[in-house]
């Protein structure tokens, strides 16, 4: 069990580090493809955190976790490609 | 691992998520076609803020899955002391949230300012009733095991109460990863 917790604070150590790599790509990364590529990677890995460390989603019915992780993977891809049709103009 | 059979909370985060994906597609496809008044409108908000605030959740999540950890072990003082910091957290999200909603009314930023306004007021919005829906649950579990049932049904109630609690207020720092994404950092400089 003490693994488990420390288990959950590297995981949220992880997710501080990682939000503010997001956010500093939005600020800084000139390349707007790469930023907005990068916005969403970290966004979808963030969230595949949460679901196994924090939601432990191995314990939810299997359709669901897999779902859950189609979901990110899903909004994050379709996010950016929208993004990207739209920047082609 | 064990496995839940088909715990109503799950069903319910899915469709949960799922109604936040197509809000998310249909903000996306509207951007489509007005793209220079999106970023445009975009600018205005305070990712600062939204980032902050961000980290602010994450921190609250993981004091509610630490909870839910030594909940499982039987120690429920801590996990009431755990579940009344993550709620302590969690308060910042609100103060921070209600500055950032002051900031745009008062110089006339309303719902009706543009598209991607109504987009921001109505997906913000929207979680931040989620968020009071999860903040009064964390309250219910920072009680710990009812004193009004026998010890031994009002631990094993207690324990179902924390693990769906728990998934709830993990599911509101979720959501709020792709808002501030999708809101405040696409249109970003």
């Amino acid at each position: 069990m003490t693994g488990k917790i420390a288990g959950a604070r590297n995981a949220w150590l992880l997710l501080l580090a990682i939000s503010a790599v997001s956010f500093l790509a939005a600020e800084l990364v000139g390349e707007r493809h790469v930023a907005i590529g990068a916005i969403m990677l970290i966004a979808a890995a963030k969230i595949a955190v949460i679901l196994s460390r924090f939601m432990e989603v191995e314990r939810a019915p299997k359709a669901i976790g897999r779902y859950l992780y189609g979901w990110t993977i899903g909004v994050a891809v379709i996010v950016f490609a929208m993004w990207w049709v739209a920047a082609l103009g | 691992m064990r496995r839940e059979r088909a715990p109503a909370i799950w069903i319910f985060i899915a469709m949960d998520c799922t109604s936040f994906g197509v809000l998310f597609l249909v903000f996306m496809y509207e951007r489509m076609g007005q793209v220079a008044l999106f970023d445009e409108a975009s600018h205005l908000l305070n990712a600062p803020l939204g980032f902050f605030n961000a980290c602010v959740l994450i921190t609250s999540s993981w004091l509610v899955a630490w909870a839910n950890i030594v909940g499982r072990e039987g120690r429920f003082d801590e996990a009431r002391r755990l579940m009344l910091a993550g709620m302590a957290v969690a308060s910042i999200f609100l103060i921070v949230k209600v500055i950032e909603y002051y900031m745009k009314l008062s110089v006339g930023i309303t719902v009706k300012t543009n598209a991607f306004f109504l987009f921001y007021y109505a997906l913000t919005g929207v979680h931040l009733m989620h968020y009071l829906g999860g903040m009064v649950i964390l309250a219910i579990l920072a009680q710990g095991p009812s004193p009004y049932l026998p010890a031994a049904e009002a631990k094993a109630s207690y324990l179902r109460w924390l693990e769906g609690g728990s998934l709830y207020w993990h599911m509101v720092d979720l959501l709020w990863i792709f808002i501030f994404s999708i809101l405040y950092l696409i249109g970003a400089r």
